[in-house]
């Protein structure tokens, strides 16, 4: 009983904070209906300016600053004010260029800016957590409640300001001049219109009061836990967003409920459960993914939410002409891309000698390593590149299925054979090459069991259910400890031989890997190019007219998870042998949405493009490092990926490798 | 002599690729009831939603009273005396049919708008009866009351009006269009497009008849005859 | 005269709202059948309702003997029909010729192993049909735009194509919805001698159009669809004569 009323009390806390946030998913989704992930670090920066404002002094940037050192009272309505200006402008810079763009278009922009501002707050901020300064309430002794239940002051605070807030809200929304028009424009955006309702004043409004919420959110939870991290905003984000899909996205009291049910759900399952704690998180993944199986419409919202964007993937941007800068990459990129034509025999044996020859002619183990590394996502980039880029379905769970090859080969090398059977690696040197099978067909198993779920599902809804799917398996990664060592990892996993000669050494992994990336882009090449590569656009370019002209479409999206998910493990089996180690920490959704990138940087839906996104990437991560404010700030990088991210998609979304599209024939 | 209410020159139109209209030009006098009838495609809807911001042009000039307002922003139009009442009705209908006709006043002073309100009741007594019940469980005919009774809540100088009796029972059409005569009468002018083509042409003052994108005939309603309008809008042969 | 298709009751409820009711429909085989009726009579419903697009809540659809109610789109297209879209739905992203070779995809039997390696029974298959859908553009006077992009082609040429990439499923039945839609009246010529050459393919085809010329022209049976019900059927003649026709059409005064 004294367990029970603690953890109740502790989850009311948590369902308020989550609703807070909800609020913000729901409140925008309902006007736009769009998924701003970024709400999540919204909710960090804004923990991070109140505590900023609080203290007397910060490091910003490394340099020491002078600070008001304020109150929380004055601090907190400062801090929420300015996230709500960042809100705004977010909107106005990145997602009203967009406005009439494919869906998939503002998703990305969503994530890159998520990117963009969590690896910013971590630039500015410093990659350490900053202690939440002690104020007047939070130095109050707790209370008691029915002699055994600890209540802090602070608590009751936060439930009050949720409760207040979210009243106040409900009242604005349902009963002023702006809110009825929110409602409006909510139900139908044309008929707003009609009645002289401004719909970019509406919208930025839906931003500014949700970006106000997710920061209010964001302070709460960090006094409540009494710190703030640039990456704090992650997982509450994509919480609060199953909080708000769980009630029915769009609908503010289904914000609160799923709030409160999604926090209770939490704090009993791990208070509970054998073990429960450790898997937490994946219970709010695990209820969201059935909720979209079975009631995509939550629990007090509306069915046609998951709609069909229909069109072509990204659209052809927002017409407007890109900086010169810009263009002259653009035009480089292009013009060394138009002299590399598919189909051409010699030039395909060119690059391919020159690639050979490079393993001979560098000398540097360090460069040859970035160069398995640009092979490594380049093929993993071509594996989601089948999902998200032929077959228009966007999967941030792809992740996963690196992880299957990944822990399918380690354990069995190292956990079963080695340490239980006490089998030296080298005798069954042939093993890593049966694993690359095994590995690509249990992956593309998993592919199917995946995909199966989200075949009714589209769009947004599509990439949520995909991401808690990513989600759930690297949480059991980490915690399934008899079966993958946890967040220690595995190591010692042996390099690739053959026979009895080791190809441990960086020239020799990065000629395995460039056969592999030959086979693996053959094998793309020629299902793409044949009925099958057709069907799979058809269904990106227009699902109803695919299936009108006998496409069984549920088959080829299954088969692209298939197929995507084949490669993944493959890589997966490859990777564990070249890095010799696998952690949890090498499946997060940050690697899968780094994946994403490199594809719509290098051409969504081209067979070249994912290794130029690659290439592109990591060989600057490299050259930056020499940059000197890049040196002492690397998380900078990571800031400029993201921003570049949301500039291609509002002037360039087909990525810089768009002219090398791919024939969906063979070539004659 | 004053600019006339309307006059549309020249006015095109793109959906993609497909002209949708092509050079139309037409003129609505202040006061009267000015009818655009056509068979399915021939631009009618277009036009309504060109003249209310909802689509942009190709080419062509539009003047409200005499001010071209051919680039200004939907919203800004309604607040400037045109309020367009689309086809489907379009009310809201999640929220109820008084917060529908609050939101039809919505660019106009708060302190006028029960005044309003009340002349619209006036007009469809049945949406004073039903003020709290939500617009999505009225009637068809309760439905295009409301959405006209909207419209109204503006208080425009020129109402555009799309489809009024789409999908209506028969005495409901004969309602709905009486009601189009009585808003002229109180001295708003309106533009009309109607598939019901003889009720349209026996209540309007003048018509225009469209055909794939283009004028191609245009009269008083009275010089139309059964046999002409046959042949305009069906086909030569019927 | 041999029935190919026979609708029976068919009825499709969305909700509360019932957009086709109990509609009958026999096509013979080889001819051209309209399909008229005014905005929102629900000839839409009824032709995704056929397609396997909507589900039917009532009623049979049999073609050719065989029961295609509750199929799913590409068993129907398998069976034989095949589609346009009023409001043209190519892959806008594809050139001409793989947007017609998306229309023959249920013709394609290699395996996987056969695409990864290249064997001669997929390349003669991807031959054969490459030539037959180079055909079909030019049946429809499209050849030369083959690798152009469709998103790009002229609207004319777009309805075109669309009729080409459904003719390329080697259907018995066409289902033609619209499809002078947005054309002038050279377009609309042009388009109605490659209608009419279909038919003489020993194509059977459902024209649901609104320009009463070419039904006048086209077509040898006409039926009416008015609130989602069969207001009338039979030939150009008898249904153009008709009182209710016209009512439906023009207004009650009419």
């Amino acid at each position: 009983m004294e367990l029970f009323g603690q953890l109740l009390a502790n989850a009311i806390m948590l369902g308020a904070i989550y609703a807070l946030t909800a609020v913000a998913y729901t409140l925008v989704y309902g006007v736009v209906q769009l998924v701003n992930f970024a709400f999540g670090e919204l909710f960090m920066v804004g923990a991070f300016i109140c505590v900023s404002l609080m203290l007397p002094s910060v490091s910003l940037f490394g340099v020491s600053v002078a600070m008001p050192g304020l109150p929380l009272i004055l601090a907190a309505p400062l801090a929420i004010l300015l996230v709500g200006l960042i809100g705004v402008l977010v909107e106005r810079f990145a997602y009203r260029p967009l406005r009439n763009a494919p869906r998939l278009a503002p998703l990305i922009v969503a994530i890159g800016l998520s990117v963009l501002l969590q690896s910013l707050a971590q630039s500015i901020w410093g990659a350490e957590e900053l202690s939440f300064p002690e104020f007047g309430l939070s130095k109050l002794p707790p209370l008691v409640l029915f002699g055994s239940i600890h209540v802090n002051v602070m608590e009751i605070v936060v439930l009050a300001v949720a409760i207040v807030s979210m009243v106040v809200l409900t009242i604005f929304v349902k009963s002023t001049r702006l809110g009825r028009a929110m409602r409006a424009t909510a139900e139908d955006p044309i008929a707003a219109r009609l009645v002289g309702i401004s719909i970019d004043r509406v919208i930025a409004a839906a931003f500014l009061i949700g970006s106000l919420f997710a920061a209010l959110a964001g302070l709460l939870y960090a006094q409540a836990y009494g710190f703030v991290h640039p990456t704090m905003g992650f997982l509450p984000g994509l919480k609060a967003l199953t909080a708000a899909v769980l009630g029915g996205i769009g609908s503010i009291p289904g914000a609160a409920i799923g709030g409160m049910l999604l926090a209770l759900i939490e704090t009993f399952g791990a208070g509970y459960l054998p073990n429960g704690s450790a898997y937490r998180d994946a219970f709010g993944f695990g209820i969201l993914i059935l909720l979209l199986m079975f009631r995509p419409q939550g629990l007090l919202g509306r069915r046609e939410l998951n709609e069909a964007p229909a069109g072509s993937l990204v659209g052809t941007g927002a017409g407007k002409t890109p900086p010169q800068w810009y263009q002259a990459i653009v035009r480089l990129v292009e013009s060394w891309l138009l002299r590399f034509k598919p189909g051409k025999t010699v030039l395909t044996l060119g690059v391919l000698f020159v690639a050979v020859a490079a393993a001979f002619l560098i000398t540097s183990d360090y460069w040859l390593r970035i160069l398995i590394f640009v092979l490594t996502y380049g093929l993993l980039a071509s594996g989601l590149n089948i999902v998200v880029g032929f077959t228009g379905l966007l999967d941030l769970g792809f992740v996963a299925f690196w992880a299957v090859g990944s822990y399918l080969t380690s354990i069995l090398f190292v956990l079963v054979l080695k340490q239980t059977f006490g089998i030296a690696p080298a005798d069954v040197w042939w093993l890593f090459y049966v694993n690359l099978l095994i590995g690509g067909f249990l992956a593309a198993l998993l592919g199917v069991a995946l995909g199966y779920p989200t075949l009714k599902l589209r769009g947004d809804y599509l990439a949520i259910m995909t991401l808690g799917f990513g989600e759930i398996i690297r949480i059991t990664a980490t915690n399934w400890i008899d079966l993958t060592r946890g967040p220690m990892g595995i190591r010692g996993i042996p390099s690739p031989a053959l026979f009895d000669f080791p190809l441990g050494q960086p020239r020799y992994l990065y000629l395995v890997g460039l056969a592999l990336a030959v086979v693996i882009f053959a094998c793309i090449g020629r299902l793409v190019r044949s009925y099958v590569g057709r069907a799979w656009v058809s269904i990106r370019e227009n699902e109803s007219a695919a299936e009108a002209m006998g496409v069984d479409t549920p088959r080829y999206k299954l088969f692209a998870y298939a197929s995507g998910g084949f490669v993944g493990g493959v890589v997966g089996v490859f990777y564990a042998h070249s890095q010799q180690y696998v952690s949890p920490l090498s499946f997060t959704l940050f690697e899968n949405i780094l994946i994403l990138m490199l594809i719509v940087m290098g051409g969504l839906g081209t067979l070249i493009g994912p290794f130029i996104g690659a290439a592109f990437w990591i060989i600057f991560l490299q050259v930056a490092q020499d940059i000197p404010f890049i040196q002492s700030h690397p998380e900078l990088r990571f800031a400029l990926l993201g921003l570049a991210l949301v500039c291609l998609m509002i002037y360039l979304p087909q990525g810089v490798a768009a002219r090398a599209r791919v024939k969906l024939m063979v070539p004659r | 002599m004053t600019a006339p209410m309307l006059e549309i020159s020249g006015l095109t139109v793109r959906y993609g690729p497909v002209r949708a209209l092509n050079n139309i030009s037409l003129r609505v006098d202040r006061g009267t009831i000015v009818a655009l009838i056509g068979s399915n495609g021939a631009g009618k809807s277009t036009t309504l939603k060109a003249l209310s911001g909802l689509l942009d042009l190709e080419g062509g000039s539009i003047s409200f009273e005499g001010e071209p307002i051919e680039r200004m922003a939907a919203e800004k139009r309604v607040a400037r005396g045109m309020a367009h009442v689309p086809e489907g009705r379009r009310v809201f209908p999640r929220m109820s049919v008084w917060e529908n006709l609050q939101l039809g006043g919505y660019t106009r002073p708060e302190s006028e708008i029960s005044e309003d309100l009340d002349h619209v009741v006036s007009l469809f007594p049945v949406l004073g009866e039903r003020r709290r019940q939500y617009a999505g469980t009225l009637s068809g005919g309760e439905q295009q009351m409301l959405a006209i009774g909207r419209a109204l809540m503006s208080r425009p100088r020129l109402l555009l009006m799309d489809e009024p009796s789409m999908g209506l029972a028969p005495q409901m059409v004969e309602l709905i269009l009486e009601t189009v005569t009585a808003i002229r009468d109180e001295g708003t002018t309106v533009l009309l497009v109607e598939q019901n083509a003889a009720g349209a042409i026996r209540l309007s003052d003048y018509v225009y008849v469209l055909r794939v994108g283009e004028i191609v005939h245009q009269s008083k309603g009275s010089e139309i005859d059964d046999e002409l309008l046959k042949t305009l809008y069906l086909g030569h042969d019927l | 005269m041999m029935e190919l298709l026979k609708v029976e009751g068919l009825t499709v409820r969305f909700g509360g709202l019932v957009a086709v009711k109990n509609v009958n429909l026999s096509i013979a085989a080889g001819s051209i059948q309209a399909l008229i009726g005014p905005n929102g009579a629900g000839k839409s419903t009824f032709v995704n309702a056929l397609t396997g697009m909507v589900r039917s809540s009532g009623g049979t659809i049999v073609l050719n003997g065989k029961a295609l109610h509750d199929q799913k789109p590409h068993q129907i297209v398998a069976a034989g029909i095949c589609r346009t879209f009023q409001n043209i739905r190519l892959f806008g992203g594809m050139t001409v010729l793989e947007n017609a070779l998306v229309g023959a995809h249920r013709h394609f039997k290699s395996s996987m192993l056969d695409l990864v390696f290249q064997s001669s029974r997929m390349k003669d298959e991807e031959a054969q049909w490459i030539a037959e859908a180079a055909e079909e553009l030019e049946f429809v006077g499209i050849a030369k735009y083959r690798d152009t992009m469709a998103s790009t082609l002229p609207y004319g040429h777009q309805r075109r194509l669309e009729i080409a990439r459904a003719l390329l499923s080697k259907p018995e039945l066409l289902l033609l919805d619209e499809p002078m839609a947005g054309m002038n009246s050279a377009e609309k010529d042009q388009l109605a001698q490659i209608i009419t050459r279909v038919r003489q393919r020993g194509i059977t085809i459902l024209l649901i159009e609104h320009d009463m010329q070419i039904i006048r022209q086209l077509s040898d049976r006409v039926a009416v669809l008015h609130h989602g019900e069969t207001l009338t059927e039979g030939t150009v003649n008898d249904v153009f004569n008709h009182i209710a026709v016209k009512e439906a059409y023009l207004g009650r005064a009419a």
